[in-house]
């Protein structure tokens, strides 16, 4: 299963890395959703500090649905799906393996982004263990439930607006915690951050478990 | 009361919105059937 | 042609008898026979629809999530639970959104603010924007078992999120507003708890006269996703024709067997619109 895992995994970042998809459209577009939000906040410096943690996670919650869209793009075209599913891979490693990389593409996302919230709104750091635990903890989270709803949204028509609707409501407790945590890091707010990663580590948990446990199940009916 | 009233309303419009559509739903359907199956089953 | 009597039967009437009567005396005590209440005045008037509402829709996607687990388990799985699931998960919907309108109307008049990010207010507002969700990947067609399947995944993902959703917009209202907007609770007595008992009750028989209603309606299209919908064009088409010409195309009706006869009286139709045209 492990070694599934990285074989994937690693065919997935390869086709990033040597498409540049994710380089040339992915992170332009997160930088330009923190832009827009500039625009939105009307240059208040000090609602812009404010308000960071939270719009530096709805950016990345809208960058990891372009993400997930790309890893389950790469599967469609070719009948590579039926190439996977005759593979003779294991289920529970294509899953992870899809996991590990579109966490590895978020983490990348997420230092460009902090960097631009850093620059952009003038925001200090305050905790960085927290910091860094959080936001690798979610996205783990996200990445989970964004490719168990992926596989779902892959088969069927309708998918490219079909996968936000189902992904957004069920990773808002995401956006929340981990907004929380980044707001404790960053010394905006006296909330217990701690607290809320433990949040974030079980929704980590139950997606990454929903999804070992049922990915053969879905590599099999969609 | 006019608040009252409101929510009233809007419960009561919902629910027969639904139900009309349900029901017309149903009866489309049933009367596509093939001739000799009149019933839902 | 016979009366059609759609989804209906013995059972439904009878359900459909009962929550006319009990939404009837329901708003008969609540609007009118009730006294005001001491501290929410006129407004207590929503508490005949606000909570039975949301308790029917907890039902509604607790129903589904138990039916999807039910389809899930293999030694269960039949399609009836897939169709329960779907209906109670729409009904439940349904309720989530009155439970939401008559919430946010009681907020305004209680307090002057359409919208309070109250926990429990924000915690159905997620389940329903999810279930939502749900009922937009069921209606995305497809082979109908891996629709089932997957579908059935999807709901017991859902509840079983339903614990961080809580636990996450729980702390997260705390943190932000003091108990100054919590619900002042009204206290209940006498005639407005008895009129609220029945408003559960009519509730209740609306509830799952609906849903029977609904699950037969999954019935009929699952018949129709397997059979194919030729042989129903066929039957509208001979319909059609019995109306314009009004005696033989019935007659033609009435054949050896159904899609013979219903192909037969359709192509008959076609020949004579065509004849019409041409005159």
């Amino acid at each position: 299963m492990w070694r599934d895992a990285l074989l994937v995994g690693g065919k997935d970042l390869r086709i990033e890395i040597r498409g540049r998809v994710a380089t040339m459209q992915v992170a332009p577009y997160a930088m330009l959703v923190l832009l827009l939000f500039g625009f939105a906040f009307d240059q208040d410096h000090n609602l812009l500090t404010q308000a960071a943690p939270g719009l530096f996670w709805v950016a990345v919650l809208l960058s990891s649905l372009l993400a997930v869209q790309r890893s389950f793009a790469i599967e469609a075209t070719d009948g590579t799906r039926d190439g996977l599913r005759l593979s003779g891979l294991d289920p529970a490693g294509i899953f992870l393996g899809k996991v590990a990389a579109v966490v590895i593409e978020l983490v990348a996302l997420e230092v460009l982004l902090g960097v631009g919230v850093v620059v952009l709104f003038g925001t200090r750091l305050h905790d960085p263990a927290l910091l860094v635990v959080s936001a690798l903890v979610a996205s783990v989270g996200l990445a989970a439930a964004g490719t168990v709803y992926g596989m779902i949204a892959s088969g069927v028509r309708g998918r490219e607006t079909l996968l936000p609707l189902l992904v957004l409501p069920v990773v808002a407790p995401v956006l929340l915690a981990a907004t929380q945590c980044w707001m404790a890091a960053l010394g905006s707010s006296t909330t217990d951050g701690w607290r809320w990663l433990s949040l974030l580590v079980a929704f980590g948990v139950i997606y990454l478990a929903l999804g070992v446990v049922s990915f053969s199940t879905l590599v099999e009916e969609t | 009361m006019s608040y009252v009233a409101g929510g009233w309303a809007a419960a009561g419009v919902l629910v027969a919105v639904y139900t009309w559509r349900t029901l017309r739903r149903g009866r489309v359907l049933v009367r596509s059937l093939p001739p000799g199956e009149k019933t839902w089953r | 042609m016979t009366v059609h009597k759609g989804t209906a039967n013995q059972l439904t009437r009878v359900l459909g008898a009962g929550s006319l009567v009990t939404v009837a005396l329901t708003a008969l005590f609540g609007l009118w026979l009730t006294p005001p209440d001491a501290v929410q005045g006129q407004l207590v008037r929503l508490i005949y629809v606000h909570p039975a509402a949301a308790t029917a829709c907890y039902v509604g996607f607790g129903l589904c999530a138990l039916a999807s687990l039910a389809y899930l388990w293999p030694r269960t799985r039949s399609r009836r639970w897939d169709r329960l699931a779907a209906a109670s998960a729409e009904v439940g919907v349904v309720f989530c959104v009155i439970t939401l309108a008559t919430g946010s109307i009681w907020g305004r008049g209680s307090w002057g603010v359409w919208w309070t990010w109250d926990a429990r207010l924000t915690l159905t507002a997620l389940l329903c924007a999810v279930f939502l969700g749900y009922l937009a990947l069921r209606r995305t067609g497809g082979n109908p078992e891996s629709r089932a399947l997957t579908s059935a995944i999807v709901a017991v993902v859902c509840v079983a999120l339903v614990p961080i959703d809580h636990y996450a917009t729980s702390w997260w209202t705390t943190l932000h507003q003091g108990d100054t907007l919590m619900r002042a609770n009204p206290l209940i007595h006498g005639s407005q708890l008895y009129t609220m008992l029945l408003s559960f009750v009519a509730v209740g028989l609306v509830f799952s006269w609906l849903v029977v209603h609904r699950y037969r309606v999954e019935v009929l299209e699952d018949r129709f996703e397997e059979e194919g919908f030729a042989v129903a064009i066929a039957e509208r088409r001979a319909e059609a024709s019995a109306a314009v010409q009004d005696r033989p195309a019935e007659s033609a009706v009435v054949g050896p067997g159904p899609a013979v006869a219903a192909s037969s009286s359709s192509a008959g139709s076609e020949m004579g619109r065509d004849g019409e045209v041409s005159e």
